[in-house]
């Protein structure tokens, strides 16, 4: 009795995933069917192939005129969608609703592959062969395996796989990598020189501090404001570069969303100067009577890192950082640059998305964010 | 618990036991064949086939060496680990459930994944690459169990008993290991990778792993095979077995062995994939009973397809991959809450 009944409930279930399975797999297959073009199209271009080396030294072979790029991971995504936003075929993560208005609402409605990196490990691997780009390009820090990796993915997929190293001080560089490998050395150029030139300018001031003029800063994240970003995180490369991170631990974490402190350590290393990320208790911590007695507080001197469509300094720490050196710095040294703010994020929003910032725009990014009279300098 | 006499009774169960058997059998080729039809990369029916043939006999086709490629290094590797890993854990999973006696007991039971996981993430620690990567993880996988092993066989009073304290106590040392090395690990590098080692994931299927970990998985589940008529024995109880001229402590450590071999391969290549040991057998058991002779071998077989089928939703359901482990908790947990309530209520 008790077999024939659970038997009837398993075939139930053996029909089910069965149909589900199917209705899947015929979906996707309906819903992209590149597979004989993908294989012309490759034949046709095989004519033309040039090679490549990417920022390990691995030698590529591509197509001479590369039409459509996947890319690998969120930071690879930041930056090609700033050079080649018609060439992606496919995200690493989802566009959030707030991000189209400066990415265009067309980004939205690509598929999302998944990163080859991080966490999440959710690279889709046919997926991405079937929007058949003509290559994958992974950027930032590489990792220790980064060439078998890389050389492991191209083999499987059948697609060239370039890793192109970037840094905080080395955006303008990679842009120029990009330029050659897209086709697209103009765009690069304008892009690429904007890096050289911010870059130049913030290191020109914050080298010529002595240790003493260096503001002392925390980063701090969460909604109670007590997970930070420390000295010497990946997310925090910015306020290394331009400020001195006061919040030390030992072991520095790589989450966007910080690692959680007290707030008897804050107050201990006292910081001049707090930089809250996005959706924090920025507006409510001037009333909170725990952090009264934290300096930056009781002066003032505490912001909110601007968030559309990345937050200006990490998660991703990508080319927005390019755009986060140039405000922190104005944040903590304002009396040091001619130009303002408001004029930095105009020209960065025109040269990297096209887009022109309106006031309200402005308003809504900058709320927060500007430097206030009596900050630390 | 049936018996072992022969009769009208039994032998209607034995034939109703082979056409479950080959009806499940049938069911998991059927998976298979569509698994290696179905992908995010549109490939033709007579594609795959041709493919396929081609590594046998030599057929010329019209497939493109992509579509080649891409079948024999991600798609074909990845339907057999997740057949193989599915029918290990199964299988495992039901001869521990069969020696503690225990409805509770998965194949990790014993420290094995731990192990494993602690191998791994040492291994990860010191940036040894993954062909190691996997070798350490088996090797401190069945160091774990060699270690609770010897220390139940030292302990006084109730073997069993003395077996899954020590497993507790190997497991959580071994698990504070692994806590450990995420303290200590490069947190941009190499704390994403044991994050994502730790999930469990088929995606990285290569066929270097799979014939790395074929051989123990294979010995192990031969070994479980053959056993299975004296797991049988030790339900009975220790007196009982030896009355049957059985050592069960010894049927005991080799059950143990076979299963914690085949849990090993496994987890090296794949990662942590929970519930299916704890939920297959259970499954199984509905469908051919208790009596271990039969339950094994459907283990093997419903796992299998179990596995595939839930990585198949896993890589079709959306663009991006879905990890596994939360779809073999959201399948295998509703499944398992009714498959208890309804024998409850009986």
């Amino acid at each position: 009795m008790r077999a024939t009944l659970t038997r009837r409930a398993f075939s139930a279930l053996l029909a089910g995933v069965l149909g589900l399975t199917l209705t899947y797999g015929l979906s996707a297959c309906t819903a992209t069917q590149p597979g004989a073009d993908a294989g012309d199209q490759a034949q046709e271009q095989q004519a033309g192939t040039r090679t490549f080396t990417d920022s390990c030294g691995r030698e590529v072979e591509l197509p001479a005129k590369v039409t459509k790029v996947a890319v690998g991971g969120p930071l690879a995504q930041q930056v090609l969608l700033t050079i080649a936003p018609d060439e992606i075929v496919g995200l690493a993560t989802k566009v959030g609703s707030g991000q189209t208005a400066y990415l265009g609402e067309g980004v939205s409605e690509l598929p999302v592959f998944g990163q080859i990196y991080g966490g999440k490990g959710d690279f889709n691997k046919e997926a991405v062969a079937a929007a058949a780009p003509d290559v994958i390009i992974d950027l930032g820090e590489a990792k220790e395996s980064i060439k078998e990796d890389m050389d492991q993915l191209q083999e499987q997929l059948g697609i060239p796989c370039v890793h192109i190293e970037t840094s905080l001080a080395g955006y303008d560089q990679a842009y120029t990598m990009l330029g050659k490998l897209l086709g697209k050395q103009d765009r690069a150029a304008e892009l690429s020189s904007y890096c050289k030139k911010a870059y130049e300018e913030v290191n020109g001031v914050v080298s010529s501090l002595s240790e003493g003029e260096r503001a002392q800063v925390a980063y701090l994240m969460g909604d109670s404001g007590l997970n930070a970003i420390a000295k010497g995180s990946f997310q925090g490369a910015v306020v290394d570069f331009v400020a001195t991170n006061v919040i030390e631990v030992e072991k520095a974490s790589g989450s966007g969303k910080g690692q959680e402190i007290g707030l008897e350590q804050i107050a201990t290393v006292d910081p001049q100067l707090i930089v809250f990320g996005p959706g924090s208790i920025y507006d409510s911590v001037g009333d909170d009577p725990a952090w009264a007695d934290v300096s930056a507080i009781r002066s003032g001197s505490y912001y909110q890192v601007p968030g559309s469509p990345y937050n200006w300094l990490s998660s991703p720490p990508s080319v927005n950082q390019v755009l986060g050196m140039q405000w922190l710095a104005r944040v903590c040294y304002p009396q040091k640059f001619k130009s303002g703010i408001q004029d930095v994020a105009k020209s960065y929003y025109k040269t990297f998305y096209n887009h022109d910032l309106t006031d309200a725009e402005m308003g809504e990014l900058l709320a927060g964010s500007l430097p206030k009279d009596g900050a630390v300098s | 618990m049936e018996d072992v006499s022969c009769g009208h009774g039994a032998e209607a169960r034995g034939r109703r036991y082979s056409r479950t058997l080959l009806v499940l059998g049938m069911g998991v080729a059927a998976v298979a064949v569509l698994s290696l039809m179905l992908g995010r990369y549109p490939m033709g029916v007579t594609d795959v086939l041709g493919m396929l043939a081609s590594r046998v006999v030599p057929v010329q086709g019209g497939w493109s060496a992509q579509q080649e490629s891409l079948f024999f290094n991600v798609r074909l590797p990845r339907v057999v680990l997740a057949l193989m890993v599915g029918c290990s854990l199964s299988a495992a999973g039901a001869a521990f459930q069969g020696v503690f006696q225990n409805p509770l007991v998965s194949p990790d039971f014993l420290g094995a994944s731990q192990g494993a996981a602690l191998g791994a993430c040492v291994a990860i620690l010191f940036s040894l690459g993954s062909l190691a990567t996997s070798l350490a993880s088996f090797a401190v996988s069945m160091a774990s169990v060699a270690i609770v092993l010897a220390v139940s066989t030292r302990a006084k009073g109730n073997r069993i008993l003395a077996t899954v304290l020590a497993g507790v106590m190997v497991s959580s040392l071994f698990q504070a290991g692994v806590s450990y090395t995420k303290l200590v690990a490069d947190p941009n590098a190499q704390l994403q990778a044991i994050t994502f080692w730790l999930m469990g994931s088929l995606t990285s299927a290569r066929f270097r792993d799979i014939a790395l970990m074929g051989v123990p998985a294979v010995v192990g589940n031969v070994g479980l095979f053959v056993l299975r008529w004296h797991i049988n024995v030790l339900t009975m109880g220790d007196d009982e077995a030896l009355s049957l001229g059985v050592d069960a402590q010894r049927v005991r450590v080799a059950c143990i062995f076979c299963a914690t071999l085949v849990t090993a391969a496994c987890v090296s290549v794949t990662g942590i994939i929970g519930w299916v040991g704890l939920v297959v057998p259970h499954l199984a058991r509905g469908l051919v009973g208790v009596d271990y002779r039969r339950l094994i071998p459907a283990s093997m077989v419903l796992g299998a397809g179990f596995l595939l089928a839930v990585d198949d939703v896993a890589r079709l359901a959306t663009t991006a991959e879905i990890p596994i482990g939360i779809l073999t908790a959201f399948v295998g947990a509703p499944f398992f809450v009714r498959l208890i309530t309804r024998g409850r209520r009986r």
